[in-house]
């Protein structure tokens, strides 16, 4: 179980990712801005929570593409913008 | 010119090219109606954000040309269309509906404006959209700097987002076709509330190059028109492989299903609970219809949060690409006071939470294939409720209906979806139904939409939108 998952920690985590999350934006916020993300904290914590529930095998993989073919010349050569 | 300028403003792709082709109406007129419609109309729409004449009438000229010629190109050949504003168009602005960006000039096409130039189709302008595709939280519809997107149907509602420019222009006949892009319900819910005919094709069909990056996984684009068969026309121009968006799938030419019986639906009845009762009248003579082209049997949704992984997998996307712009001064230029701190939450999101995500994502990818194999579509209302106020707040009610339709499953999948005008509900705003196919069943969810419309007339039915004024007429009007 992770540390946020737990009723007693959840305050804690939605502290320590809202204290990461303003030092990784680099601002101030005044009030009403720190209550609009504290909210999204909260949400994202509960959408980690109901995928942390589906059972996962050690070998179950990430449904993301990785190809050493697409580092070839002209596959992707120029940025989308 | 011989046909009147609201019936060629309402008029689908497929009779702009009979026109076209008999000579009853050349492309120049085409544009140049199409630019006057999106100068006032759409304007007053907030549909637009920038109109393009030089290039809109000198593709048209050359459509004229080569048709004289002999040189057709096919059937979108000197038919106008718009491009939501995420699309890179060189030479003029592409600002992603965002005030930060409204200056930002691309030097290249992007793959689709290419695409749909070589199929013979003209720019006719670059249309509104939610600033930055959604991705930053608004809450309310006023978070473009063109101004909230307005509805075709009525100015006091919403045209939803984030492709409104898209559905209100089609909607409101400033041209018959448009591009928009969904990342999770921005063509089918700006479809829906405008009574227009939206596609999201699977995910990798269409190339990204050119647009702007919400969520490399999740990012598609597709056609906006009055049919399933003008949606159909679109995506066989702009569908392909791209090497230089390498997303996009390896797949042969897209070939239209020419089927227009015998298919297969399925439904589930949990997706339609909490749905407007006049939504739910109007899907229900829906499945009368699809009953007529198919047999439908109920199906159980798998019991996965496919919306929690949507959202982790969009989010975490989205902070990425706009690393550099997310918590600045610059995004204190944004127009919704919410987005001006967008994203700055995911941030904090651990690599650890998105790729479990992602590993949710292949249990879902794999539960909704299983779900839908041997079916062509699955069935359901294509929003549960009419366009809302244009100065309501979303809310937590908009939040359960998402969680309450199947769009975050789709989007989270890949799957192609296709929203068809179904009827008239509360307010006469339109209402929709939904069809959403396996991966790869682009063709034959689009034939299955175009079975329908052969059967049904709501897609012939226009709001009372006029020239240059706003009509008390409430009487629809019918293309002649």
């Amino acid at each position: 179980m992770l540390a946020d998952e737990t009723s007693g920690d959840r305050e804690m985590a939605v502290d320590t990712r809202l204290q990461l999350a303003l030092a990784r934006a680099g601002r101030q916020l005044d009030d009403d801005q720190r209550r609009i993300v504290r909210s999204r904290i909260e949400r994202q914590l509960e959408m980690a929570h109901l995928v942390r529930a589906v059972p996962l095998a050690h070998d179950d993989e990430p449904a993301h593409e990785f190809s050493p073919s697409h580092g070839l010349a002209g596959a992707g050569e120029t940025p989308r913008l | 010119m011989t046909a009147s300028a609201d019936a060629l403003s309402f008029a689908s792709v497929a009779e702009l090219g009979a026109l076209l082709r008999s000579g009853d109406v050349s492309a120049v007129a085409l544009a140049e109606l199409a630019l006057a419609r999106l100068n006032t109309v759409g304007r007053g729409l907030n549909a637009v954000v920038t109109l393009t004449p030089d290039t809109a009438l000198a593709q048209a000229a050359r459509a004229d040309a080569e048709l004289r010629a002999g040189i057709d190109r096919g059937p979108l050949h000197g038919i106008p269309y718009g491009a939501k504003d995420l699309l890179a168009a060189r030479g003029y602005p592409t600002s992603w509906g965002a005030a930060p960006f409204r200056n930002q000039v691309f030097d290249r096409d992007a793959a689709v404006v290419e695409r749909m130039a070589a199929a013979g189709a003209v720019l006719t302008g670059k249309l509104a959209m939610v600033e930055l595709a959604g991705g930053f939280g608004y809450e309310q519809p006023d978070a473009a700097f063109t101004g909230p997107g307005r509805n075709a149907w009525d100015r006091e509602r919403w045209a939803g987002g984030s492709s409104s420019g898209s559905g209100a222009a089609v909607g409101a006949g400033c041209v018959p076709l448009a591009i928009g892009s969904e990342t999770w319900g921005s063509i089918v819910v700006p479809a829906a509330f405008n009574g227009v005919t939206g596609f999201r094709p699977t995910y990798g069909l269409v190339s990204r190059r050119g647009a702007m990056a919400l969520s490399w996984t999740m990012d598609k684009i597709g056609p906006l028109a009055h049919t399933a068969v003008d949606c159909q026309i679109a995506l066989a121009a702009i569908a392909g492989p791209d090497r230089e968006d390498v997303s996009t799938l390896g797949r042969p030419p897209f070939q239209p299903d020419t089927r227009r019986s015998g298919f297969r639906f399925a439904r589930m009845a949990s997706v339609e609970s909490g749905t407007e009762p006049h939504v739910a009248a109007h899907f229900d003579e829906a499945l009368q219809v699809f009953r007529e082209i198919g047999s439908i049997d109920e199906v159980t949704l798998p019991d996965l949060p496919f919306d929690a992984a949507a959202t982790i997998v969009l989010s975490a996307e989205a902070a990425a690409a706009f690393e550099e712009f997310v918590g600045t001064e610059e995004a204190d230029g944004l127009t919704a006071v919410e987005n001006r701190v967008g994203l700055i939450d995911a941030l904090a999101i651990p690599a650890t939470d998105y790729l479990r995500a992602l590993r949710v994502r292949r249990k879902a990818m794999q539960a909704m294939d299983a779900l839908l194999q041997g079916f062509d579509a699955l069935l359901a209302p294509g929003y549960l409720t009419v366009a809302s106020g244009i100065g309501e707040r979303f809310g937590e009610e908009q939040n359960d209906v998402e969680s309450r339709t199947i769009g975050g499953a789709a989007n989270l999948c890949g799957l192609p979806g296709l929203t068809l005008p179904a009827g008239p509900g509360r307010d006469g705003l339109p209402t929709a139904v939904g069809l959403t196919g396996r991966v790869d069943a682009d063709a034959a969810v689009l034939a299955a939409g175009a079975a329908f419309q052969e059967r049904t007339s709501w897609h012939r039915q226009f709001p009372p939108v006029k020239f240059h004024e706003e009509s008390a007429d409430t009487s629809r009007r019918e293309p002649k």
